[in-house]
């Protein structure tokens, strides 16, 4: 083939910007760090890129921003349900001690206020809050589990609808014959002695409850719609069902009282709104325990500072704004891996048990019992050393009375050592609900710190397969680059050299 | 017996020839370096012997030149103007595939993908705090920064396919100009060679003409000898008649009343024949950069993107009423290249899915409403369009201005009844990014692949490029080694045909001597 000069330096030139474009691609390597600079110079190479990008930053995501949250919010949540088992452990040792050995008088002034600072104490461990969200209110994290003040709760009425089993039914002790106040002062002597009774009842999960509205459904679903009006006239709609003892099925009579130490008849049902009580009659009660099954909606419309809202318990109505609340588990669930969710909430009910409050209400009510009958004694015993009950009938009166209350004190510091009885079992049962609750929040805390080991190494696993997708091996280039120089210088000589010289230069 | 001066005679031709052939060489080295010169040689032929009438019979009579004629081989010009044409072709695709690839370097820029990710990261932060205002407003600025982004790619994009417009209204100008300028070199050189001879330089000029031409568009060449010197040179354009003998036609260009695809610019242009005659700018054989251009600035994957319309000619609109677009294979009317067009409904394609899933889930139905965090609202969407008439488009595309104002409107849950920190409708929209709605597979796949195909494609005219280019300096050596100009050679020329001139001056000394011998000594 015939060679001309034009295509020397042709070849010599295309050869040069063939050297040229691997040194510019190296140098631009050198100083990205880089082995691409766009797409085209590796679309394999690009593609791995954005993909290994977007798992890194899903990966940095979870690590840094919703682990960290996460643990937070279980660590706040366990430190308020310690703090919330020590509370019990207190109202516990007052249990243990009240049934040994029951109080002596002027610790009695004192007890009902401990242990009611103590109620206080254990529901405000629900309030707490991780950066301004309560924890314990399922996804209502802006409202704290008790009212803040009077003020917010004194807008607050609700229709609450509490359905109970036959774990639910508990007793409480009624005096019978028991002196009132105005029984000393007038000087009525009771024909028998006092004494007590069991009365079998539904305790609702609030006291002073409006009772105008208020329904029944037994459990087959008969419902009654009741109403007790300010003069405590019942009126009733429906009829809830019981079986007497014949076998015979029977319509209750649904009553009201304000006594505490009222007794139902067999077939009837007694609603005290002022203790949030209902009272079963046997047969009714009998009934009920068979079929395991009952409910009671009533309002209550007269929240107090501290007072629980019932929508963490129960479904409610909220009679203001007609929304209903329907008590379902409410999970705040944190993605902290790809797709696994980590429940990070811990709902009131599972640590802070509405009863508890309520049995300790039963305890003060035990113990005031006793203090009244302790002034009432005291007072009579001030009454026989008057000079108006000098006469011989009244200061006979005033001794039976005397003895009356005597007994009837013996009765109350009785009935109060059992309510501690009671009391520490019922205690060892919210410790061991609240622990659990601990428990699962621990188990939470284990979960989630392996979910975080194994996401640290994932993500050290995507930094390095990102590295080595796409960064450069600075050795390597710097070799490589070297040899291209040179192999760049000495095609510039080769080319000066051949398009320098021709035969004229030797022609003469 | 010859003329006493016949020796003389034939010095003189030998002086002739020799200077025409040392002119010859200095032509070809004054033209080394002028683009499309063929080497150009004197051939000399050996004069008519005369009877001499002498016992040897007839004697030379010196040497005549009979023609410059040029070293060209018309089979490498053929080659070369093929490779030219892919050259073109891919010369135009890789300049305006870069360009593409610089708005969609995704590896380099914190791109559509960067932007998606953020998006969905605020997502996750609205998810754990589903209260908090400022999260909310995070994920909407979020949300406006992508639709910004979109708008800026989209917007982007038409101004490459305005560019490629305007290049082919330039391409068909430069092929009538050149179509012109061949058919008055045909009349040329015709009138040259009419009277015997070779219009060499007028033929390289042509040859350099359709050189050019080649790179613009696919043509053939066609030279018919007519007889007594005379030749008809003639062009087609991918069939047609360019140009033939002394007539040439001419391309013109008009701009379109209805847009091709939904997500055109407007006033793109047709190309015709000036007479009326339908040029296809679709068809599968065109080349050269004029097909480089009308694939980049039309090519939508043989499909066409149009306004969506069900089987009844009805609007198809999107759950928040919406108009949307749809793209159906027309492969006939279409090239299959992946230009701008297709770029265009690919990100169309996109955000009018990941709109109205998004607007879908923060919306909710009539029957299953959705609500805002305080439980005051229903669910608004995030996602409208700027402009009602015109589909949802990754132009069009914008973040709902009541959200701008107040975050608290975004929806968070299904239910009123629950709190606040019910973040359910904010699950789903986090779930959205695994959910495989884009042509089956999830939103970052559906930009990874538009990324993909557009590095693909990018690379691969990278790698034509650089293969024509190969081609293209081994056919021009291939040319250049026929028709090239080389000094060693001229060099080698000067020096021979100066010793041949050197020589047959020589003669004529000589002869000069014999002469004077003969004339003043003989016989005095």
């Amino acid at each position: 083939m015939r060679i001309t000069n034009q295509m020397m330096m042709n070849s010599s030139l295309s050869n040069i910007q063939i050297n040229k474009g691997q040194l510019n691609d190296l140098s631009t390597q050198l100083s990205t760090q880089k082995k691409i600079n766009k797409p085209s110079d590796d679309p394999i190479i690009a593609i791995r890129a954005l993909r290994l990008r977007s798992s890194l930053d899903q990966v940095t995501q979870y690590l840094d921003k919703n682990i960290p949250d996460a643990d937070s919010w279980l660590s706040v949540t366990h430190d308020a349900l310690d703090e919330g088992y020590d509370i019990i452990s207190d109202l516990y040792n007052y249990c243990v001690q009240g049934s040994t050995d029951s109080y002596s008088e002027s610790e009695r002034n004192t007890i009902s206020q401990s242990l009611e600072k103590l109620v206080e104490a254990f529901y405000s461990q629900g309030d707490v809050d991780y950066a301004g969200r309560y924890v314990f209110t399922g996804y209502n994290t802006d409202v704290p589990l008790t009212y803040q003040s009077d003020e917010t709760a004194a807008d607050v009425d609700f229709t609450i609808t509490q359905n109970f089993t036959r774990d639910n039914l508990s007793s409480k002790t009624a005096y019978t014959n028991a002196y009132s106040n105005t029984d000393i002062m007038n000087l009525d002597v009771n024909s028998t002695m006092p004494n007590v009774k069991t009365v079998y009842r539904l305790q609702l999960a609030y006291k002073e409850i409006n009772s105008s509205e208020l329904s029944i459904t037994d459990s087959i679903g008969n419902e009654t719609a009741v109403s007790v009006d300010a003069n405590g006239v019942v009126t009733t709609t429906g009829g809830v069902k019981y079986t007497d003892g014949n076998g015979v099925e029977q319509t209750a009579t649904i009553t009201s009282t304000i006594d505490d130490n009222y007794v139902p008849a067999a077939g009837e049902i007694a609603i005290n709104s002022a203790t949030g009580e209902v009272l079963l009659g046997e047969d009714v009660y009998k009934d009920i325990y068979k079929n395991n099954s009952f409910s009671i909606t009533y309002r209550k419309d007269n929240f107090i500072k501290g007072d629980i809202n019932p929508t963490m318990y129960f479904d409610c109505v909220d009679n203001v704004t007609g929304i209903e609340y329907k008590k379902e588990s409410e999970d705040v669930e944190y993605l902290v891996n790809f797709s696994q969710k980590l429940k990070v909430n811990t709902e009131a009910q599972d640590g802070f048990n509405i009863y508890l409050g309520r049995n300790v209400d039963d305890l003060v009510t035990a113990v005031n019992n006793v203090l009244d009958v302790d002034n009432q004694i005291s007072q009579v015993k001030a009454m026989l050393n008057e000079e108006q009950y000098s006469d011989e009938q009244s200061q006979e009166k005033l001794n039976t009375i005397l003895e009356g209350l005597t007994k009837q004190k013996e009765l109350a510091e009785d009935e109060m050592t059992k309510a501690f009885e009671r009391g520490v079992g019922q205690m060892q049962k919210y410790q061991e609900q609240i622990s659990n609750a601990k428990a699962d929040v621990g188990n939470r805390v284990t979960r989630l710190n392996l979910t975080k080991g194994r996401l640290t190494e994932q993500k050290t696993n995507f930094t390095n397969l990102k590295s080595q997708n796409e960064d450069i091996d600075l050795e390597d280039i710097v070799i490589t680059y070297t040899s291209a120089t040179l192999v760049y210088q000495a095609a510039l000589q080769a080319a000066s050299k051949s398009v320098q010289e021709t035969l004229l230069d030797f022609l003469g | 017996m010859a003329s006493t001066f016949f020796g003389l005679t034939i010095a003189y031709t030998g002086l002739q020839a020799s200077q025409a052939a040392i002119n010859v060489t200095s032509h070809n080295l004054a033209n080394i370096n002028t683009k499309g010169y063929s080497r150009e040689a004197a051939s000399t032929q050996a004069d008519r012997a005369l009877r001499t009438y002498a016992s040897y019979g007839t004697i030379g009579s010196g040497v005549i030149v009979t023609e410059i004629t040029q070293k060209r081989d018309s089979y490498y010009d053929d080659k070369y103007r093929n490779n030219e044409t892919n050259y073109g072709e891919y010369e135009v695709k890789e300049n305006y595939m870069a360009q593409i690839e610089s708005y969609l370097n995704e590896f380099v820029l914190d791109g559509y993908s960067e932007e998606y990710i953020n998006f969905f990261s605020a997502v996750n932060q609205v998810m754990l705090t589903p209260e908090d205002e400022s999260a909310k407003n995070q994920l909407i600025n979020n949300a406006l920064s992508m639709t910004d982004y979109f708008n800026t790619l989209g917007s982007n994009l038409r101004d490459i396919q305005v560019d490629a417009n305007n290049e082919i209204k330039d391409a068909v100008e430069q092929i009538n100009s050149l179509a012109q300028n061949i058919s008055s070199l045909n009349k040329q050189i015709n009138q040259i060679e009419a009277h015997h001879g070779n219009a060499n330089d007028l033929r390289d000029q042509r040859n350099a003409l359709v050189d050019d031409l080649s790179k613009i568009v696919n043509i053939s060449t066609s030279e018919q000898d007519l007889g007594n010197g005379l030749t008809n040179y003639s062009i087609s354009l991918n069939g047609s008649n360019l140009v033939d003998g002394y007539n040439y036609f001419t391309l013109e260009v008009s701009a379109r009343e209805e847009q091709r695809n939904a997500s055109d610019s407007l006033g793109l242009y047709d190309v015709k024949w000036s007479s009326g005659q339908p040029f296809d700018i679709y068809s599968n054989s065109l080349g050269g950069q004029l097909k480089g251009l009308v694939d980049i600035r039309d090519g939508c994957n043989g499909e066409i993107e149009s306004y969506a319309v069900d089987e009844n000619g009805n609007d198809i609109l999107d759950s928040q009423g919406n108009y949307t677009t749809m793209t159906s294979a027309k492969a006939a009317e279409n090239t299959s290249f992946k230009g701008i067009p297709y770029y265009m409904s690919q990100l169309n394609q996109f955000m009018q899915i990941f709109t109205d899933a998004v607007n879908q889930i923060l919306v909710g139905t009539p029957n299953n409403p959705t609500y805002t965090s305080d439980g005051q609202n229903t669910g608004i969407p995030l996602f409208v369009t700027k402009d009602k008439t015109i589909a949802m488009s990754a132009t069009n595309v914008t973040v709902n201005p009541d959200l701008l104002k107040n975050a608290s409107l975004l929806a968070t849950k299904s239910r009123n009844n629950t709190g606040e920190a019910n973040a359910d409708i904010i699950e789903e929209l986090y779930n959205l990014q695994n959910s495989k709605i884009f042509d089956g597979g999830t939103g970052s796949f559906f930009l990874e692949s538009i990324v993909s195909d557009m590095s693909i494609d990018s690379s691969k005219a990278n790698n034509f490029l650089a293969n024509y280019n190969n081609l293209q300096s081994t056919i021009q050596n291939q040319r250049l080694s026929v028709m090239g100009v080389d000094i060693e050679e001229e060099a080698m020329d000067l020096v021979k045909f100066q010793q041949a001139y050197n020589l047959s001056s020589k003669m004529m000394t000589v002869m000069n001597q014999l002469y004077d011998k003969l004339i003043n000594y003989t016989g005095v």
